[in-house]
């Protein structure tokens, strides 16, 4: 991990060794004011952060004003959770010829028994009430942290597929602001999309 | 005593288990609505929760940020049926991320929800699979997409309208993909016969990153101009199953394809020679083909050459000869047979008993697989001297092939008077024995090899269907020396490639190839 400009006079930074992973810890601060510690290498799964820790921002603490403590306390704990198994790398390259470029958190070291309990802890974390999805998915959005975002918003869609409009209009409480016309335009338009 | 642990697993070689169901840890505090509603907040020093060990407070000697508002001690659970329209107020972007994720249908319908998600498909790439259009085969509603939606198309897998009537919309619907600048694009033929020729509207796809084919009779490259339009400037991964095409059509793609990175080939039914040279290629698999050659001429950054369940003719193997691939690391399998060349570096052949040498070396490889059969003398006598050509290698799988007639086994005394073979003495650290049957050429090898391996942590024993017990090969093996300084599981009721090689095994990946899978798509 190479140091940044910060380090060398930060006096709450650990020793870094060149070449090895930082111990050190990165304050986080939510929008309403409570601080988090998060080590440095699940902190970085946010690029935002990560940009922010590299141009030497991060000493006192990043603070976070679009995130509120609650959310924020689990977007780190699954930045910890997936920090930690992308960590577990045997000596073997990370493997080149990765069909799913897409997926970030692909641990291609990981055993099953590992990745099942990723899969379980994250199916865990976004089973939850609506306002907080839509909170995580910003945060992530917000922060850039992909994994997480494509994990919110692949909930969103399971609960949209295989809904007629009026059922997602009922889950998500979407006002249907279209005149007749207009909504008989729509279902026209893409009529092969609506014959059920 | 020996520190020997014997490990049994029945691997279960039928789907993987479904997704545990919310809730799956009963460690996290539940609210009341099932929501992850905190605990009392009552001091403003909260002691660290355990659950979640590295969010932890601010040490106390650090001076609180000032809160923005004051909060109640007690927060009350969130209300699930709170009546915000939180999702249309998503900014766009998310929006169509989250559309981009549905079936076409269902993506399509969103159109219908309000105004503010009028235009929301057809502003995001188009993600769609004709599986998801009914009824299947569903040309004419594919058509009808196709048309409805302006690009760009960012994946479309084709898996049930390429049929023998709708054949003549077959290039318009490539031209049309080519002009909505399709990024991944799955075609699959339902012909099932030779006259299902790809038209060469394939070749005007520019845009393409990721391109699939099966079952298919490759159009003739021959009549094309090569050269400075290359066809495929984005492509980086190109699948090749059960394609029909000549050794120049695939020379083709290659030299069309200036970044392309992984190629996978399957089900080939027409022997080829292959030549690599490709400025740009890491990886290349190979399953189920026949090849009479593997020739890495020039690759620079190639650095997985897989090659499995391939099947020769009787008599025929697949030679593999490496040029220059100063990165290559995992090479597998290397069959032998004494009756063929199965390994030429840098223009030399190697056999038993070929003297080593630096030019004949590749010492970048550190994994290598060898498919030998234990039960033909000459073909085993080969491993000492193809092993002294991968001097570097730390992970071994060794692939105990089927053989009608033994011509003799090899004991012990065999591979001791074979002679030292560095990597074997002093790297390997992980050896992988597939198929093992428990035949005494088998064991004798592996006791030659537990015994002189002095950095070897692992053995991994995938013993082969019906053959011979866990525990026969257990109480065999730890009588070996130094036994005990290494973890020896045994595998059972694996014998099939999917069994094998399937991704998320219960060991580290490392230790089997991570295979490319045919493409479905992802939702």
């Amino acid at each position: 991990m190479a140091a940044t400009p910060a380090d060398a006079s930060s006096s709450s930074s650990e020793a870094v060794v060149g070449g090895e992973k930082s111990n050190k810890m990165i304050t986080l601060i939510s929008s309403d004011g409570e601080s988090f510690e998060a080590t440095e290498e699940a902190a970085k799964m946010s690029v935002t952060i990560k940009h922010m820790i590299e141009d030497g921002c991060a000493d006192d603490g990043i603070p976070l004003p679009n995130v509120p403590a609650k959310i924020l306390s689990m977007v780190i704990e699954y930045c910890n959770k997936h920090a930690a198994d992308a960590d577990d790398t045997n000596k073997h390259v990370a493997d080149p010829a990765d069909a799913d470029e897409d997926d970030d958190n692909n641990n291609n070291n990981a055993s099953a028994g590992e990745k099942e309990d990723l899969k379980s802890f994250d199916a865990s974390l976004v089973a939850v009430d609506q306002a907080t999805l839509f909170d995580i998915i910003l945060a992530a959005n917000f922060l850039s942290i992909k994994g997480l975002l494509d994990l919110a918003c692949q909930k969103v869609a399971d609960d949209i597929k295989d809904k007629s409009v009026e059922e997602v209009r009922e889950i998500f409480k979407i006002e249907n602001d279209f005149t007749k016309e207009e909504e008989e335009a729509v279902r026209k338009e893409n009529a092969w999309a609506f014959n059920e | 005593g020996s520190h020997f642990v014997p490990l049994l697993f029945r691997r279960p070689c039928s789907a993987p288990p479904s997704d545990a169901a919310a809730g799956a840890d009963p460690g996290r505090p539940r609210g009341r609505h099932g929501g992850r509603a905190h605990a009392a907040r009552a001091s403003p020093r909260r002691q660290a929760r355990d659950l979640r060990p590295l969010a932890l407070l601010h040490p106390p000697h650090r001076p609180r940020p000032a809160r923005l508002r004051r909060r109640s001690p007690l927060r009350p659970p969130p209300r699930p049926d709170d009546a915000v329209d939180r999702v249309s107020r998503l900014p766009d972007a998310l929006l169509r991320g989250i559309v981009s994720l549905l079936p076409v249908k269902d993506a399509a319908r969103t159109a219908a929800l309000s105004r503010r998600w009028r235009g929301v498909w057809r502003s995001a790439p188009l993600v769609l699979a004709d599986a998801d259009l009914s009824p299947s085969p569903a040309a004419s509603a594919l058509s009808r997409v196709l048309g409805a939606h302006p690009g760009p198309f960012r994946c479309v897998h084709l898996t049930s309208s390429c049929t023998e009537e709708s054949g003549h919309l077959l290039a318009p619907w490539l031209q049309l993909l080519a002009a909505k600048a399709v990024q991944e694009l799955v075609l699959v033929s339902s012909w099932f016969s030779l006259d299902a020729v790809l038209p060469a509207a394939v070749f005007g796809m520019a845009t393409l990153t990721r391109l699939h084919l099966r079952l298919w009779k490759f159009p003739d490259t021959a009549g094309l101009p090569p050269g400075p339009g290359v066809s495929f400037p984005n492509l980086r991964e190109l699948g090749l199953c059960s394609v029909l095409m000549e050794t120049r059509d695939l020379d083709f793609m290659l030299d069309s394809s200036p970044v392309l990175e992984t190629l996978f080939i399957e089900g080939n039914l027409f022997t080829l020679r292959l030549r690599f040279v490709s400025q740009s290629l890491r990886c290349v698999q190979i399953i189920g083909s026949f090849l009479e050659e593997i020739f890495v001429v020039n690759a620079p950054r190639l650095e997985r050459l897989i090659n499995l369940e391939g099947w020769t003719p009787h008599g025929g193997c697949t030679k593999v000869k490496i040029g220059h691939a100063p990165k290559l690391q995992l090479l597998a399998y290397l069959q032998l047979d004494a009756g063929n060349h199965v390994l030429e570096v840098g223009n030399t052949i190697i056999k038993a008993g070929t003297r080593v040498s630096p030019r004949t070396m590749v010492s970048s490889v550190t994994v290598l697989a060898l498919d030998v059969r234990f039960g033909v003398r000459n073909d085993a006598k080969m491993i000492p001297s193809l092993l002294r050509c991968f001097p570097n290698v730390e992970t071994l799988h060794i692939k105990s092939g089927k053989c009608d007639l033994s011509t003799g086994k090899l004991n012990l005394k065999f591979w001791h008077d074979s002679g030292t073979v560095e990597c074997v003495r002093s790297c390997v650290k992980r050896l992988i024995f597939h198929d093992f049957r428990g035949d005494r050429s088998e064991l004798a090898f592996l006791k030659y090899f537990v015994e002189t391996a002095s950095v070897l942590k692992q053995v991994v024993i995938l013993l082969s269907a019906g053959s011979t017990s866990a525990e026969e090969v257990h109480s065999k093996v730890a009588k070996f020396k130094r036994a005990g300084e290494i973890s020896v599981a045994l595998v059972t009721g694996c014998s099939d490639l999917q069994g094998r090689y399937k991704r998320g095994s219960e060991f580290p990946l490392g230790d089997f190839f991570f295979l490319l899978k045919f493409p479905s798509a992802n939702y």
